[in-house]
């Protein structure tokens, strides 16, 4: 095209005509990033791509202000958006965050919410210690604390022999329904975990209030076997699982607790930015607590049923509790600090 | 301040042309989102249908259930169980499923699950970052929480009592309402994790209307038809964008279509005519060149008229402008 036939056309369409085949160069290199990934380009390629996006945009920039052309308008708003997402993807690989979350960002969130730990521990023991101390002096209590369905049938009436046999599986009849009974708790676990966690946003009641409730259970659970002289038998049946199940249900309500606190006190922020600054934590927990929960529910499936004999029971159980004691505590503690506000997940 | 002499205000009541004003404005309306890249140039994203984000999730939950199933399969074959070893099971693996599928898909194709790729929805940061993990891990965590915890509940809840699945179904329409309410469509999750779902903005370059037919007819157009000043201050950016659309619209080989096409172009350069006082007659077989030949001139002269900082967004501009401008 001469100049002098590209100088009839007007502005705005000279504009586009020499801006034209960088667009087109970028949509190509665009395409080929959202079909292959990043990692398909050339260092050149790469170079070129955020070169063009830059050149794209500023193009978009001026063509606001001169050009009335929506063809182009619009071409240009989609194109550059394109582009922004191509050059502002995230950068790092999955097995670079899983990595990182297990060695870093998880055992470290952790001991960053050590108080809001102790809180629901504490709540969870002195929920079961006052269950023990009603049901003990007066069992029409456990009714009051145990669901009917959780409790398959061993309430304060039931036979030493019943009890004893749940826990230790003598009667081959009794697995499928305890399997059941099993499951069952897991999901009622699962349930609890899930609404301690998100109830905490109202203030942290619902969370202190569940957790609490938790411990009755397990209180009331512990003095209806006390009676029977079986208290260490169902410490053994407990231990196996309930170690890292009740440390999962402790960490999910931690988040919730952290959750009401970041409502209740959020300080210079608003409650709004308070909750989600303490979010990035509580998210973490509220992740390390689902994977705790897959693992009890592992432990329950296989091993509550399977290993019978008490001193195993016993050994696993708290084995596995120290193993995640020790992720919690060592991990992650010389690397740098992931200060859990930062544009790093 | 603003005096146009040839400008024949033919307008009926003021509250005619807000009216007019608000029709034009409603076409054109759809939710957006507005986003600042570290560029500092403002991005406008059309923010995602209603039916577009249920039919993703639709097609999303159907490829998790299908990996449940498979699962299902193998456990059955696996293990001997009872029905509620198996019901219980259905339940945690539907949330140990769906949780990482949609987290690591989000994460791998940046913000697009397989259904939102194929249906081309993408979710944004609304803070003009890329999509953190965090963000990522919050929205879909909440999903379970303020959608599918509920969905139990509403479907299983009328075992219990009554009053258990009426809330949950109470709780479900308030969370559609708040969606559709909501300024970016967001729901509880999105705006926690402060992201938005976005349709993917596609780019076709269309041909340039004012320059596409080359520069040989452009010079014998030029002398053909002239417009002065007073004509092209008329309209506004609107009209032009509309006229735009027409021409950009006739190309139809069809003859039926294209007799239907002659008579609407006939009545658009009738009107046109009478409006800017256009005196010569153009014969029907011109009456494409014409508009070109308008649309060119026009443009040309409403990027001049911008360029000095005159602004005319539709042709009753400078004339309540101090009034029902947004």
């Amino acid at each position: 095209m001469s100049t002098d036939a590209s100088q009839q056309l007007i502005r705005s369409s000279r504009f586009r005509q020499t801006r034209e085949a960088e667009w087109k160069r970028l949509s190509d290199l665009v395409a080929k990033v959202e079909t292959w990934g990043r990692t398909r380009l050339t260092l050149e390629e790469s170079l070129e791509l955020s070169a063009l996006y830059r050149q794209s945009i500023h193009a978009l920039s001026l063509a606001r202000e001169i050009s009335l052309d929506q063809a182009l308008l619009s071409y240009l708003e989609n194109l550059c958006a394109r582009a922004y997402f191509a050059v502002y993807a995230p950068r790092t690989s999955l097995a670079g965050i899983i990595g990182r979350f297990f060695g870093r960002s998880a055992p470290q969130a952790i001991r960053r919410s050590w108080k809001f730990l102790a809180l629901s521990f504490a709540i969870l023991v002195f929920g079961s210690w006052i269950a023990f101390q009603l049901t003990s002096t007066d069992p029409s209590w456990y009714y009051a604390f145990v669901p009917g369905d959780l409790s398959g049938g061993r309430g304060p009436n039931a036979s030493r022999e019943f009890l004893r046999s749940a826990i230790y599986d003598e009667d081959g009849h009794q697995l499928g329904r305890l399997a059941a009974f099993s499951t069952r708790l897991f999901t009622h676990n699962t349930q609890v975990a899930i609404f301690s966690f998100t109830l905490g946003v109202m203030a942290g009641l619902p969370t202190a209030f569940l957790t609490f409730y938790n411990g009755t259970i397990l209180g009331a659970f512990f003095a209806v076997h006390h009676a029977k002289g079986l208290s260490m038998d169902l410490f053994g049946w407990l231990s196996i699982h309930g170690v890292t199940e009740l440390a999962a249900l402790v960490i999910a309500a931690a988040g919730g607790l952290r959750l009401g606190a970041a409502v209740l006190f959020p300080g210079i922020y608003t409650r709004t930015e308070s909750l989600r600054r303490a979010g990035r934590d509580a998210t973490k927990l509220a992740l390390v607590a689902a994977l705790m929960l897959v693992a009890a529910g592992l432990l329950e499936g296989f091993g509550r049923q399977l290993v019978t004999d008490f001193t195993s029971r016993i050994a696993i159980g708290w084995g596995i509790g120290a193993l995640w004691l020790a992720w919690f505590v060592l991990a992650g503690r010389g690397e740098n600090r992931d200060s859990g506000h930062g544009d790093a997940p | 301040m603003k005096f146009w002499p040839s400008r024949k205000p033919k307008l009926k009541s003021h509250s005619e042309q807000t009216r007019l004003r608000q029709r034009a404005s409603a076409m054109a309306r759809r939710k957006m989102l507005q986003i600042i890249p570290p560029e500092g140039v403002v991005l406008e994203l059309p923010i995602a249908s209603a039916a577009a984000r249920f039919g993703a999730q639709l097609l999303d939950v159907f490829i998790t259930v299908l990996i449940v199933v498979i699962f299902l399969f193998s456990a059955a074959f696996a293990f001997q169980g009872s029905f509620t070893f198996f019901a219980t099971l259905t339940f945690v693996l539907l949330f140990f499923v769906r949780l990482p599928y949609y987290i690591v898909s989000e994460l791998v194709w940046n913000g697009r699950t397989i259904a939102k790729r194929l249906i081309g929805l993408r979710v944004v940061s609304r803070d003009g970052r890329s999509l953190s993990t965090h963000q990522v891990v919050i929205r879909n965590l909440m999903r379970e929480v303020e959608f599918y915890a509920p969905l139990i509940y509403a479907l299983n809840g009328a075992q219990l009592h009554w009053s258990i699945a009426a809330i949950a179904w109470l709780w479900i329409l308030l969370l559609i309402i708040l969606v559709w309410r909501s300024k970016h469509s967001q729901r509880i999750g999105d705006i926690i994790a402060n992201t938005a779902v976005i349709s993917d903005p596609k780019p076709v370059l269309l041909p340039d209307m004012a320059a596409n037919t080359g520069p040989s007819w452009r010079s014998a157009q030029e002398e053909r038809f002239t417009f002065s000043t007073a004509q092209l201050d008329q309209y506004g950016r609107y009209e032009l964008q509309v006229l735009e659309n027409v021409l950009r619209a006739s190309r139809s080989t069809n003859a039926a279509a294209q007799k239907k096409q002659q008579a609407y172009f006939a009545e658009i350069v009738q009107r046109i005519c009478s409006k800017i006082d256009f005196e010569e007659t153009i014969a029907p077989a011109h009456h494409l060149e014409f508009l070109r030949a308008f649309y060119a001139a026009q443009r040309a002269h409403l990027e001049q008229r911008k360029l000095y900082g005159d602004v005319r967004e539709d042709k009753f501009f400078g004339v309540d402008s101090d009034v029902s401008k947004p």
